[in-house]
Order: C-alpha cells, then structure tokens, then sequence
C-alpha cells in the first residue's frame, strides 16, 4: 500500500508543477521537476539521501511557482503532495526490512496520521489565505517570543537528537 | 543529512524569503511544513523507560544444535509510536525460523517480544548488545537505546562415539584403566607363567605346566591394564587446512580431536590437549568428566588462524612426559616430519590422525584429464610425506574424511592389526 501511495502522491505534484510551469511555457522548470522527482524516486530504490534532494527540489519548484504568480491552491497542493511522497517513500524504506511491519497495522496508522496532519496544514493555509485581522504591537510581540522560544526548541532538540540513553 | 534539518532549514527559508520579497504564497507554504514539523516534536518520545531482557533456550550446546533466542521489550513509560530492533547475529549462526527485526508501536505497560531460532555451529558466540531504536510517529526524531546483555552460546564440537582404541604407550600409570601395562597383575590377558605364592587362587593354576616341574606348581600370570598419560595435539595453523565453501577441514579434526578425548577418558586416560594455530592454547592433563568438559569448551574456541609457529618443535609436548601417548590430528607439513620423528624417538608413543586434504578436494574438482592428473601428483606427495612416518614405526590414520571418523577408525582397528601393532 505504501509502495503505490508514494508514488501516487509524486505523480500528482509533479503534474500539479510541471502543468503550472508549462502553461507558462517555461519547460526547463518542468523538466527540473521532472529530475527532482526522479531523485525522489531514485530515494525509495537507491539512496536515501537521493530522496531528500529531490524533495529539495520540489520544493524550489514550488517556491519559484509562487514567484512566478500561480493560482495559490495549486502550488500548496503540490507542495502537500511533495512532502507526502516524500514522507510516504522514508516510511517505505523504514518498513523494507521487516516483513511483519508491512501487514500489521502500523501502515494504516501511519497513512491516516500523516493525513491528518498535512490535512490540518491545507486547513490552517486555507484559514490564513481567508482571514484577515491586524495585530497590535503587544500581539506582535507575543507572537516574536514565542517565535523565539519554539527556535530555541528546536535547536535543543537538534543538538539533543543523536545523543544515546540508556 | 538529517529529514528533521531540512524540514527546519525550508520552514525558516519560506518564512524568510516570504518576509523579505513580501508574498503571502511563501509565508502559506510553510505553513503546511511548519504543521508536519512541530506535530512531529511534539509527539516525539523523550525519555522512554524500557525493561529489556533476553533468554536463550541453551548456552551450550552440540555442534548443529538448534537454540531457541527471546527477546522481550517491556514498556515501563509513555507510549511509543515507532521502535524497532534488529539482532545482528554473530557469523556462525544461522538463522533458521522467526525474525531478528521487528518493528511496531509500543504502548505503555505492554510489551514486545522477538522469538526467532538459530542452528549454530561449532564457536563461542557472543550475542551483540540489544539496540533499540525509536522514533516519533513520523520518523523526524530518531533516537537510540543500549542494553547490555551477556549472552553468550559456547557450541562445542560433535563427538562421535568411538570404539575402544588400543594404544600401547610404553609409561602407564598405577591407576586401573584400559591400556595393558607390560607387568604382571590383575588383568584379562595372558601375560606370563610363574612359580604359585600362597594366596594365589587354584584357578589360575596352570596344570599343564606344573606337571612338567618337579613338586612345584605354576600359575598364569595376567598383564595389569593401567591408564595412561595422552597428549592431544590438534593443529589449527591455516595453512594445513582447505575450505571449500562453506566445509572446511578444520571442523573434521575439530570433531575427530573432540571424539578421540572422550574415548580416551572414558577408558580412565589422563587427557590434556594442545591446540596451535594462531596461539598456543593448551589444556593440562586431567581425568573425567570435567576434564571432558575443559577440553570441548577448549575446542569449541579453536580456529585456524596464521600461525607464528613455523616447526612442530616448538611444541610444548613436555606436559605429557616422554612414554606417554601424542595424538596429532594434523593434515600434516613436509616440515613437520623431523619433529614427529623426534618425538618418536624420545619414546612417545606417536599416533597421527590425519584428514587428508587431497581427498577432501579431490571431490569438488572437475572431473577432466587435468584434475586427475593432478591428484594423482598431489597423491604421490602426500605418500612422500606419510611413508617415514610409517617406516618410524609412527600409528598413522590417513582419514578421508567423507568417511565418518568412528566408521573410518573402527574399519582400521578391526581390519588392520598391523596399524595399532606397528612402531610398539
């Protein structure tokens, strides 16, 4: 099931990115993609780290795409899709080796989190495009500590990240 | 690089470049990234409490076994989403039923078990420290857990049980065993007539005999079976020794040296046990069944290696006392005559159990002209090698060891009583 989600979710970004770039006549960006998904791809067969660039690569589609003025909707599709193909083909890679894993329940656990989760990201997106409302300094100032705060975790946990327990 | 970096790296990158080129479109795409980053954090295990324990169904075994290995993981803190381990087996085990890997969630107070089974051969085996690993529900946050477990298999070689082997050693000791003894005393075999004593019981009168003596009579004398000093010595340098695949030679010897000090102790011998390869190793002589036990674990740890020993001379053969019985089990060396027929003549009594490599390989070559020839060649020179052995009065076993070592030594005791007659 993984195996063909993957994929699945590849393919559509890259339709949703190279019909976007051919519209606008710029192929040599469609063809980028068109790479970049290969390296994704080549992630699942070959190297991991193939995987990683290719979804750097998607990912600078779409950060050019939105430059280039696309529809909203269709540069935030892709870009959901391009991260689940790429979280679907880790996974993937992490249930090769263990035959039991594949059949038990943790696939579908993991496909309705991931769901939810890149799900609830479409919606707030969808909720940031929609709503309007104007901060005041004090909430403006809120919002920067706490900004603060949550890269201060984030760097912890990445320093934390490699050390052994036990 | 890290899945965690670059989801950061593009966050702070959209949110950036959206800021400083003022487009919304780049600030709404992080958005979806942000969501997928920090759910993965936030549902990441911190310190997870784990209780992990490992039972072997046997720790030591026979060569060939199978053994029984579970692994149970018990969670003692929060619930984990993913954890996952993998047994490495140490080279020699073979896994034969079950898995080594095993992946899953793991919710709290429950737990998790690996059952898997390996057939082992003959070693000592040290299984590998019990790494956990676990991670978030996405797998962003991957961390690693260690357990020191000592489990260790010791596989000992396969014994064979022998018929009983009539050596002859010129020193025996005072002690009841098998080997008969030259001198007069309790015993089955005849050995001697001589004058009666009073005490002497009127069965072993010999009348016969005492008729033709004038007013005296005459007893049969028995020869006294003793036990004896034996000296193993196995040869473990790599270079005696073929493998082809994944049969190497070594293990026949192993198994013949394994076999041949059982025997030998269960006739009452004293047994002690040199192996040379890489090292000298050596078992001092003893009797019985802890004897029997220190010498299989001794050959269960010995291998092949490159040998720093370049003559047998340097052997340490004085742990048994000249008169006592060497038992080499060694391809043999050109190089190695002048020793054993040194040893032969400081009144060891020499026997050498030899797995011939060229039988051993001659059934995994083609079968064309060329290979015949040769064998034929390297037939010759092993009997170059073997002959001044023979001719030193040396008890010599030339073992194809496609022929199962009791059946090829019980053929030779029963069939040839030259072979345990020669050289004593």
């Amino acid at each position: 099931m993984i195996n063909f989600l993957w994929l699945i979710n590849l393919l559509s970004a890259l339709a949703l990115i190279s019909a976007g770039f051919l519209g606008a006549g710029d192929w040599r960006w469609a063809l980028g993609a068109l790479v970049s998904g290969s390296l994704l791809a080549g992630g699942f067969f070959w190297k991991r780290w193939l995987a990683n660039a290719g979804f750097f690569g998607l990912l600078v589609c779409c950060i050019y795409g939105a430059l280039l003025q696309w529809p909203a909707w269709q540069f935030g599709l892709a870009l959901i899709c391009s991260l689940a193909a790429w979280d679907l083909v880790f996974f993937a890679i992490r249930l090769r080796p263990f035959k039991d894993a594949a059949a038990s329940r943790l696939p579908g656990r993991h496909v309705m989190q991931l769901s939810l989760i890149l799900g609830g990201g479409a919606g707030l997106s969808v909720l940031a495009l929609n709503g309007q409302f104007v901060l005041g300094f004090e909430a403006a100032l809120l919002l920067a500590v706490m900004a603060a705060v949550g890269l201060a975790q984030v760097i912890r946990l990445l320093r934390d990240r490699d050390e052994p327990h036990g | 690089m890290s899945r965690l970096v670059i989801l950061g790296v593009a966050v702070f990158s959209l949110v950036i470049l959206g800021l400083a080129v003022v487009r919304a479109e780049l600030l709404l795409m992080a958005i979806p990234l942000a969501v997928y980053l920090l759910s993965s954090l936030y549902f990441s295990p911190w310190q997870p409490k784990l209780e992990v324990s490992r039972q072997v169904s046997a720790t030591r075994v026979v060569s060939g076994t199978l053994v029984e290995v579970r692994l149970s993981i018990f969670n003692l803190g929060e619930s984990i989403d993913r954890i996952w381990l993998e047994e490495k087996l140490p080279g020699g085990l073979v896994l034969v039923e079950g898995e080594t890997r095993l992946l899953d969630s793991l919710p709290s107070r429950q737990s998790l078990e690996l059952n898997y089974t390996v057939r082992a051969e003959r070693g000592v085996y040290a299984l590998p420290v019990v790494e956990v690993y676990y991670s978030d529900r996405l797998g962003l946050v991957t961390r690693r857990l260690s357990y020191e477990t000592q489990d260790t298999i010791s596989v000992l070689p396969k014994t064979l049980r022998l018929a009983h082997l009539p050596i002859r050693p010129p020193l025996t000791h005072g002690f009841n065993g098998s080997i008969p003894a030259r001198r007069g005393g309790p015993g089955v075999l005849f050995f001697g007539l001589r004058d009666y004593q009073p005490g002497d019981a009127l069965r072993w009168v010999n009348w016969r005999a005492s008729a033709r003596q004038e007013n005296t009579l005459v007893t049969n004398e028995f020869q006294q079976e003793s036990a004896a000093n034996v000296g193993l010595i196995l040869d473990a340098r790599q270079e005696s020794y073929l493998s082809v695949g994944q049969e190497s030679l070594f293990e026949h010897a192993a198994s013949a040296a394994a076999s041949l000090a059982e025997a030998f102790l269960n006739a009452g011998n004293r047994v002690g046990l040199v192996h040379y390869g890489r090292y000298i190793s050596w078992t001092l002589p003893g009797y019985g069944k802890v004897q029997r036990e220190r010498i299989l674990n001794a050959l269960a740890q010995a291998a092949p290696g490159e040998s720093q020993i370049d003559r047998l001379e340097y052997l340490p053969a004085r742990f048994v006392p000249p008169g006592s019985q060497l038992v080499l089990v060694s391809p043999l060396l050109e190089r190695d005559l002048p020793t054993l027929l040194q040893l032969r003549a400081r009144r060891y009594a020499v026997l050498v159990i030899s797995p011939d490599p060229v039988a051993f390989e001659a059934k995994r070559l083609p079968n064309t002209q060329e290979a015949h020839q040769a064998i034929r060649i390297a037939r010759l020179e092993r009997q170059l090698v073997l002959q001044p052995l023979r001719e030193a009065g040396i008890q010599l076993m030339d073992w194809d060891v496609s022929i199962p070592f009791d059946q090829a030594i019980q053929a030779i005791t029963r069939g040839a009583g030259r072979f345990w007659a020669g050289g004593l």
